[in-house]
């Protein structure tokens, strides 16, 4: 490795497109002192409306950080985050909390499923936080479900359900209030490959036939190969930005 | 979140450790049934109180005792005090100096009193039936309580003539059938000089009168003219002075609002005590407050004790909701909205501590009440144990809200400051 960080050459951009989320030159910096790990050296990054975006590297390489300060979960150290053109990263805290829920949809690793709650409860959680009344709450929730092919299972406890079931409930809940941004954190990491080809397909459905765009964290190559852009991180920088099936390299390290 | 989705997922919260739940609301209910149990005995004794007073309280009546200075009062305890004829002069009954005829007419010439009446006890060894059983008489009812009476059979004793009313209790030991079988029966009243010669008086029973609260009515009630001639025996002999003294007196004042200052005022220079009936009551009024607010106090300290549950509890269930926390905040829910939620279930938890108890507490001296005072307390005429004040209970229950509130802000604000990543990698 080269003592210069090389700059990688920043994918294309599509004809028409527009940044519905980028930063600029951010950093995150955890502890001080002897124990200070930058976790991101300055990230400078564009996401376009429609894109389905995997960031992979390899455990410590700052993924995960980056996904939260882009998700508007963390504040960076330095450095912006912006959201349709407008830096966000100074918001107030409730006004970031309502752009989080009206905006954003989340699917983690850990499906984070109440399990005193039935399916439809779960689903409907974003819109019971953002004050949808119970009529339209479960109007909303059992159409989500209707297209996860869950509707059947609305009135099941959450544990009752298989690990893709789970997941695919996560994903209506995750949808439920229409983001424009669905965040996906090692979505297939708790399951089978089989499953995780169904949930993959979901997904990537959800993003091919209505547009959403997708945010993957992931270290499974194959997860990654599906999407239109990967942006691989080591130590904190990009070491690769490329378009995949665009059959253009970006640079390597 | 709307208020009625937090209070919703609050309740439901509170349900999901229902034993850990129950036995925290166990520790509120034992502050607030003790709660409603001291409040509604103060409330009852209070009304007892009332009920004793009732039909006493005419506005604008003083009644006037003679002073008791504190000199006298305490001899026993002190020094030595001097003699005076003075003191001497009108003698006294259970401890209290009486009124005089010079103190009577000091009354009379105080400024906007326009009547006074009087009262004295007279004080009969026994009265003795038409079978001639002699039945003991510690007290008789005083002539002045005359008005007071409610009677079940005859009338009231006239003045002028040796005429006695008898209370119900009586009826039977009497020889009488019932109470209007006793009206019109002569009975001999016997009182002992002050040297123990025993004399007696006839007087024609000419009523049976029911016990009232205030304690009229429960003993034999003479008229004016036979109280006195019974009181001409248990005094004769002795010095004039001593022979024409009462026990109080009822001094009644014009335009009260006005005037009954200046009138405690003067009676006070002459060495007389004057009070209103709501002065009386504020002392015993004053003791049965005393004992309520420190049983209440006991109470406060079971809350204080129970407040703690209740943030224990929720400490619990806020560390093992973690990761739950970290959910909502990362799908949009501000920190306030969790503090809430918090809140609220400490809030729940405290409504169905003080709910359970407040109810408890109220059948628990609702049967108390019915038990002592038809059982072991039913000589007591009109006692009243345990009052329901619906005020005092929605205070306690407000009260009891605010503690749980208050308690359950610490876990709630932990909950409200936790941030989402940290709390959803929580494992």
């Amino acid at each position: 490795m080269s003592t210069a960080v090389p700059i990688p050459a920043v994918a294309e951009v599509p004809p028409g497109a527009e940044p519905v989320l980028e930063t600029e030159n951010l950093v995150k910096v955890y502890g001080r002192g002897a124990s200070r790990f930058d976790a991101l050296k300055g990230i400078t990054l564009q996401i376009q409306r429609g894109e389905s975006l995997a960031v992979v590297g390899k455990s410590g390489s700052g993924k995960s950080t980056l996904m939260h300060l882009l998700a508007l979960l963390d504040q960076p150290s330095a450095g912006v985050v912006a959201m349709d053109g407008r830096p966000v990263s100074q918001l107030k805290a409730a006004e970031i909390s309502q752009l989080r829920n009206e905006r954003f949809g989340f699917v983690f690793q850990q499906f984070f499923l109440n399990p005193n709650q039935t399916v439809l409860e779960n689903t409907v959680l974003p819109l019971k936080i953002a004050g949808v009344g119970r009529a339209q709450r479960t109007r909303r929730g059992m159409a989500v479900l209707e297209r996860l092919e869950l509707a059947d299972k609305a009135k099941n406890k959450a544990t009752d359900l298989s690990g893709g079931q789970k997941q695919r409930v996560c994903i209506a809940r995750a949808l439920v209030n229409n983001p424009t941004v669905l965040f996906a954190d090692e979505p297939t990491g708790n399951l089978d490959s089989a499953t995780s080809a169904a949930v993959e397909d979901i997904l990537f459905g959800l993003h091919r036939d209505e547009g959403i765009t997708l945010v993957v964290v992931t270290h499974d190559d194959d997860l990654a190969a599906k999407c239109d852009r990967r942006v691989e991180l080591q130590d904190g920088v990009v070491i690769a930005d490329e378009r995949v099936g665009t059959e253009r390299d970006g640079a390597r390290a | 979140m709307k208020a009625t989705d937090v209070a919703g997922t609050a309740l439901a919260n509170t349900m999901r450790s229902k034993l850990r739940t129950f036995l925290t609301v166990v520790a509120i209910v034992i502050g607030a049934f003790t709660l409603t149990l001291t409040t509604g005995l103060g409330a009852g004794i209070n009304k007892y109180v009332d009920n004793v007073v009732e039909g006493f309280g005419k506005p604008g009546e003083l009644t006037v005792m003679k002073q008791q200075d504190m000199s006298s009062a305490g001899a026993a305890s002190g020094s030595p005090q001097e003699y005076t004829e003075q003191d001497a002069a009108g003698g006294e009954m259970f401890g209290m100096p009486l009124l005089t005829q010079e103190d009577l007419a000091a009354i009379e010439d105080t400024e906007h009193v326009t009547e006074v009446k009087t009262y004295r006890v007279a004080e009969p060894e026994y009265i003795q039936g038409p079978d001639d059983r002699k039945w003991q008489t510690g007290f008789m009812g005083s002539s002045g309580e005359i008005d007071m009476l409610t009677f079940s059979a005859g009338r009231a004793p006239e003045a002028g003539a040796a005429e006695i009313v008898m209370p119900e209790s009586w009826v039977e030991d009497l020889g009488a059938g019932d109470a209007e079988d006793l009206v019109g029966t002569e009975l001999t009243v016997v009182a002992a000089t002050p040297l123990q010669e025993h004399k007696s008086v006839t007087a024609t029973v000419v009523g049976v009168t029911k016990a009232a609260a205030s304690g009229a009515g429960t003993a034999p009630t003479p008229s004016e003219s036979l109280e006195q001639a019974i009181y001409d025996i248990t005094t004769e002999g002795l010095p004039e002075s001593q022979r024409n003294t009462y026990f109080q007196a009822t001094a009644i004042v014009e335009d009260p609002e006005a005037n009954e200052d200046a009138v405690k005022q003067a009676l006070a220079d002459q060495g007389l005590l004057a009070q209103t009936l709501e002065e009386q009551l504020g002392v015993i009024r004053g003791i049965i407050d005393a004992v309520t607010w420190v049983l209440t106090g006991f109470a406060l300290i079971a809350l204080l004790a129970a407040s703690f549950g209740i943030i224990n509890t929720l400490l619990m269930a806020v560390q093992e909701r973690t990761r739950e926390i970290g959910l909502m905040k990362a799908l949009g829910m501000t920190g306030g909205k969790i503090f809430g939620l918090f809140t609220m279930e400490a809030v729940v938890i405290g409504l169905l501590g003080s709910l359970v108890g407040i109810g408890l507490g109220v059948a628990v001296g609702l049967i108390a009440n019915q038990v002592l005072t038809t059982g072991p307390l039913s000589g007591v005429t009109g006692l009243v144990l345990f009052a329901v004040n619906p005020l005092a209970l929605l205070l306690i229950l407000l009260l009891i809200v605010a503690i749980a509130f208050i308690a359950g802000t610490l876990p709630a604000l932990r909950a409200a400051r936790k941030d989402p990543i940290e709390a959803l990698r929580h494992e």
